[in-house]
């Protein structure tokens, strides 16, 4: 229902989000993504959260973002992992979200790119509880995967100036 | 016969996941050596003799390009095969690692289909199946 609002560009941004994710859970967790909610501002809806941020360093500048609930993290490291019978770390769930956060990303820039542009992600950054300038986001997706809910963002000017402008052609 | 390979990820996950694919892929006897960048895999490759390179692009410290670049210069390490992982390409990133002499650019996440498939360009013996 938030798509009605949004212009072509916003609607591309926001349907290019949505396949990186849909493509990146169901090849790594092989599970099925389903759009909860579709809008710009968004807080935070877990009681006890993780996140992970990617910069996007060129040729459109910004940052993607997610939010999981952490029970949710434990469940995605155990299963990457393939150790049910190990307590895991929030390192550990770290590490598997700044792994997903990169595949998002390079599925996200690569589908609003032109195949022949380069560009360029930094690394990743993870943490606890809630994400800081998230309501900074210029599109904000809730989702629900095996029956979680994750959160995820996509923040920046160029990213603004995309959703504002068609960027290419 | 690969005997022994790096994996250069900043991601003990996927470097578990990598691991794994060759393993299914038909490397199970190698012997892997992993490193957390590219200074450490390039430290790794100058001690060992390596018969195979995977490399994430996005690391920090030295980045894939970069050990990519350092490797091909390296009289020693220059028939060394680098298979580049990395979510962060496309048609434009993948012609220009290729052109810095990278065998093959596999997308994130792998499977062991498309490393298979990335191990198949090394050579025509079917020595992988």
């Amino acid at each position: 229902m938030g798509l009605i609002d949004m212009n072509d560009s916003q609607k591309e941004l926001t349907a290019s989000l949505t396949a990186a994710i849909s493509e990146t859970m169901e090849n790594m967790t092989f599970e099925e993504i389903e759009v909860l909610v579709d809008t710009k501002k968004g807080s935070s809806v877990y009681q006890e959260s993780m996140w992970a941020t990617l910069p996007v360093l060129r040729p459109l500048a910004g940052r993607i973002a997610l939010e999981i609930p952490t029970s949710y993290g434990k469940c995605l490291t155990e299963a990457l992992a393939g150790d049910s019978e190990n307590e895991v770390c929030c390192e550990a769930i770290g590490d598997v979200l700044g792994e997903i956060i990169n595949t998002i990303a390079g599925r996200f820039i690569s589908r609003l790119l032109p195949p022949t542009e380069e560009f360029e992600l930094g690394l990743p950054e993870t943490g606890q509880g809630e994400l800081a300038g998230a309501d900074e986001a210029v599109t904000s997706i809730l989702l629900s995967v095996g029956g979680h809910c994750i959160k995820t963002s996509v923040s920046g000017a160029d990213f603004w100036d995309f959703s504002n402008s068609k960027r290419r052609n | 016969m690969i005997q022994n390979i790096i994996i250069a990820d900043d991601s003990s996950t996927a470097r578990m996941i990598i691991r794994r694919c060759l393993e299914i892929a038909g490397c199970i006897d190698a012997t892997f050596f992993e490193a957390a960048d590219g200074e450490q895999a390039l430290a790794l490759a100058k001690d060992k003799a390596i018969d195979l390179l995977v490399t994430d692009l996005n690391m920090p410290n030295m980045d894939g390009r970069t050990l990519l670049k350092r490797v091909k210069s390296s009289p020693k390490l220059t028939t060394v095969p680098v298979i580049v992982v990395s979510s962060a390409s496309n048609e434009a990133v993948e012609k220009s690692l290729l052109e810095e002499g990278a065998l093959t650019v596999v997308k994130k996440p792998v499977s062991p289909a498309t490393v298979a498939s990335a191990l198949e360009t090394l050579t025509d013996d079917n020595q992988w199946g």
